[in-house]
């Protein structure tokens, strides 16, 4: 077992005086990027959706980058030439726009990313999912990427909308789920709206038909192969937005949930034999308390209630609640969305990206969540609805309870914005966690956390050995500070098109040490670390 | 998306306001009413009864202006204007009701209903509570007060309340339904799978009691009464979704000028749903394409007669009159569609 101290962080202050803050933070750090969502009088569907955003050390220098993913000009439209942007951390709270030098040249109509080393070479590449084929980057190691899409045989024609690596059939490679959306093409744009009245708008997901998500796994020499319908995934296909890889049953190896639009969500038990089941209505995760479909955008799994288990969350429309679903084991799940705090204050609001995180240090999982209409003239159609609304932040109360506190820790949070990707990651290395928002048709902004470091944090960096899966993505790591025990696991996706770093964050409250901290590698293999301090990195090496 | 936010609202809002009807009684306060205010009144009400909520809120307006403190003119504002998705105006309405008659129930329950659809359930409590202490056995409070103490994990009272509800009103499903959901989270799982079972016989189609059957099934290991649940549930679902696909399928062929197809759809369709206006107005447009006008017009009036909402009809409508000879006729289609100013959030597929 090797363990490196690898940063320590500015120390708490003696009390938690103020209250964790976020504060936007995005041009000062040199952050330009403007999102172009190239809406057109014809409401082309693709149109309303918009854009998630990763964290990545590229360039390994322990500091995150950014990579904000694009629309631009809808296809055939003639407009300004957009595409995703690259921006490298430089340290000091700044960023520097490397989009040209890195060699990233990725100007299709754009929806989400996912970070992962698919080699296992050490550093991290990147995947772009796109209205048309998709566009899969390897990292050369130099600062530079190359397009290698057609070689590793990834290029998923379909609309696609979110990813996420994780080494499902646990052989020691990082494997990638790709959610597809709906059968809309340019060429078969349907009208809808109240065309008598000549307001026109974009069409509800109904109108087309849902399409499959590819699974690809990694064949270990730089290629991939859509082993979707063998390992399993042939239930009628999804509308999919969102989606995550966790150990939902804590039997070692990664479930898969998708969070679909207008039809039920999935949930996918991973038996461990390279295939996938299909454990979504007894898992009570497909819809809405009565049983409803719900029109799913954002995902995420986490603790909520602290009992070891990963709870999830999904975001919905306006008129639906946000959904918290309670994982009571064994596959099995209770719906907590109302009684929880979480559902209520959604109700009129569009969610898409959200995250399950710790943002003030306190011991427990807070959740973000960003908001936004779909259709940009809701106002003529509904005047109790606007097309920009604002995010919120969900501080836990304990006991499986949260309450939204947004507009109390930053004015963002008072703000209205058409919300879509959301990541998250300790940029500044500060010892708490800031967020990056890729806003529709909107600047980007970079949220600091300032004060979240108030009290005692944690951070561990996970090291797989061997060639595959270097970030361990799939890791769990229990911390045991104060008496109180809190599991993470590395992921990757979540959010609405999105990435969080790596590093797993807890927060340790009062506590200046930790008394003990369990990981379990991807590989099942353990290790066990006996009392740590207190504001550190720990880089943890798998034996 | 649109259309899932237009069919959960309507859930949320039935839900809460199905212990009464949720159209308020319309009153007709134009006896007492000076002239020209009762003129405004029954204009905006025959607005309403068109669902024309934005006309009759302009309508119930100006009534509002001639008779100031008329209880039920503003309450027949504050309600339209709740119609229109007019939030805030509604709730100024309400509340400026219960400043010149402070006992009053129906704008308290307004302002729950407001502050319900804001998400704000604290604020509803609170409405709802306050028409209890005034009329303890007011059945819309009773069962939303229920329901919201439920959505608040608060279980016990939300028993204690639905229990009160279903004494007064045994015959009122959706009541039984969420006693159900509320005794399971209290364990009492014979109770709640009665309750349950209550809300599935008083409406078989209950998709979501089957649900929560199922999943209270499966949750105790009964594995065949489980399937047995799912298998209802599933096809409930399926068939929900089948019918949204055959519209889809419908409109596609319509879109792809395959009108003759999109007819046949259509037909399908309305044997399933034989009162849906939509269905009909789809099959109206068909005939409208296929040159063949008496049936279409046949099919606009129809359509019209099943659902008194649908502008699209009472456009169409209006071309066909003129094109048939009937200015007249079409002088008053194109007054109703010009009328119709709630736009629907969501897809008119056409």
């Amino acid at each position: 077992m090797a363990i490196l101290a690898l940063i320590c962080g500015a120390p708490p202050c003696a009390a938690a005086a103020d209250p964790a803050t976020f504060v936007e933070v995005g041009e000062a750090a040199g952050i330009q990027f403007v999102h172009i969502g190239g809406h057109t009088a014809e409401k082309y569907m693709i149109e309303t959706l918009g854009s998630g955003v990763c964290f990545l050390d590229y360039d390994g220098d322990g500091l995150q980058d950014l990579y904000f993913v694009q629309s631009g000009t809808v296809p055939g439209r003639q407009g300004p030439k957009a595409g995703d942007a690259l921006y490298r951390n430089i340290g000091g709270g700044r960023f520097a726009d490397v989009t040209a030098a890195a060699g990233i040249a990725e100007f299709g109509y754009s929806m989400g990313c996912a970070a992962g080393d698919i080699e296992g070479d050490g550093d991290v590449d990147i995947y772009v999912t796109n209205f048309g084929p998709d566009v899969l980057f390897r990292n050369n190691g130099d600062g530079t990427f190359t397009d290698v899409t057609q070689a590793a045989g990834t290029s998923n024609p379909l609309w696609s909308s979110s990813a996420a690596f994780a080494d499902y059939d646990a052989d020691g490679d990082l494997d990638l789920y790709v959610a597809n959306y709906v059968d809309f093409a340019m060429d078969n744009n349907k009208m809808c709206g109240d065309l008598p009245r000549r307001i026109r708008t974009y069409c509800h997901p109904d109108a087309y038909e849902g399409v499959p998500d590819a699974l690809y796994r990694n064949q270990g020499d730089g290629t991939f192969r859509d082993v979707a319908a063998e390992a399993g995934l042939t239930r009628r296909y999804g509308k999919g937005l969102g989606v995550v890889w966790s150990d939902l049953d804590l039997d070692g190896d990664l479930d898969l949930y998708i969070a679909n639009d207008s039809v039920p969500n999935a949930l996918y038990r991973n038996e461990g034999n390279g295939k996938l089941l299909d454990v979504t209505l007894a898992s009570n995760t497909c819809c809405s308390e009565d049983g409803r479909p719900q029109a799913g955008m954002g995902v995420d799994a986490g603790d909520i209630d602290g009992d070891g288990r990963f709870d999830l969350i999904v975001t919905n429309l306006s008129g639906e609640p946000n959904e918290l679903y309670r994982n009571l084991g064994g596959m099995r799940f209770e719906i907590i969305s109302f009684p929880s705090g979480f559902a209520a204050v959604s109700l009129p609001f569009v969610g898409f990206g959200a995250n399950i995180f710790e943002f003030d240090n306190d011991g427990d999982q807070d959740i973000m969540v960003v908001n936004g209409h779909i259709i940009d003239n809701i106002a003529l159609l509904n005047d109790a609805s606007t097309y920009e609304q604002r995010a919120f932040l969900f501080e836990n109360l304990g006991g499986g309870r949260v309450r939204e506190v947004g507009r109390e820790r930053g004015a963002y949070f008072s703000g209205v914005f058409v919300g879509r990707g959301l990541a998250l990651a300790d940029l500044d290395l500060d010892g708490d966690l800031d967020a990056a928002i890729n806003n529709h048709d909107q600047r980007a902004r970079l949220l600091r956390n300032d004060g979240g470091n108030a009290r005692h944090w944690l951070r561990l960096q996970l090291r797989g050995h061997g060639a595959g899966n270097r970030d361990a993505i799939g890791g769990l790591a229990a911390v045991t500070a104060g008496g109180r025990r809190q599991v993470d696991e590395v992921r990757s996706g979540t959010s609405y098109g999105s990435e969080n770093e790596r590093a797993l964050h807890f927060g340790l409250g009062d506590a200046g040490s930790a008394e003990q901290i369990e990981i379990r590698w991807p590989s099942g293999a353990r290790t066990r670390v006996e009392g740590a301090a207190a504001d550190q990195i720990l880089v943890i090496f798998e034996p | 998306m649109v259309a899932a936010a237009v069919a959960a609202a309507c859930l949320a809002v039935s839900a809460v306001g199905s212990a009464r009807a949720e159209e308020p009684a319309v009153a007709t306060p134009q006896a007492r009413l000076p002239p020209e205010a009762a003129r405004w009144v029954q204009e905006g009400i025959d607005h309403y009864r068109q669902g024309r909520y934005p006309k009759a809120a302009q309508a119930f307006e100006k009534a509002r202006q001639l008779a100031p403190k008329d209880p039920e003119v503003s309450d027949l504002l504050a309600t339209s204007l709740l119609h229109a998705n007019r939030h805030a105006a509604a709730r100024q309405e309400f509340e400026r009701r219960l400043g010149f008659d402070p006992e009053a129930l129906s704008p308290r329950l307004g302002l729950a209903r407001v502050a319900v659809r804001d998400g704000d359930f604290e604020l509803a409590e609170g409405f709802y509570r306050e028409v209890l202490e005034r009329a303890p056995t007011d059945l819309t409070a009773l069962y939303n007060l229920g329901w919201l103490r439920y959505r608040d994990g608060a279980y016990e009272q939300a028993r204690d309340l639905l229990q009160r509800m279903v004494a007064l009103a045994p015959d009122h499903a959706p009541a039984h339904y969420t006693l159900g959901l509320t005794l399971d989270r209290l364990g009492d799982i014979g109770a709640a799978e009665r309750e349950l079972k209550r809300a599935v016989a008083l409406e078989p189609d209950n998709v979501r009691a089957h649900y929560n059957l199922m999943n209270l099934y499966v949750r105790a290991g009964r594995d065949a009464d489980a399937a047995h649940e799912r298998e209802i549930y599933q096809g409930l679902a399926d068939r929900f979704a089948a019918d949204r696909a055959a519209e889809g399928t419908a409109r596609d062929r319509f879109l792809a000028g395959d009108y003759a197809g999109a007819l046949q759809e259509y037909d399908r369709l309305l044997l399933l749903h034989p009162q849906s206006g939509r269905f009909e107005l789809g099959r109206g447009l068909c005939f409208l394409k296929m040159d063949r006008d008496r049936e279409a017009l046949a099919s606009m009036e129809k359509a019209l007669s099943m659902d008194s909402r649908l502008p699209d009809a009472y456009f169409h409508l209006a071309a066909l009159y003129q094109r048939l000879g009937q200015p007249e006729k079409a002088r008053t289609a194109r007054e109703r569609y010009e009328d119709l100013e709630t736009i629907r959030e969501g897809k008119s597929g056409f």
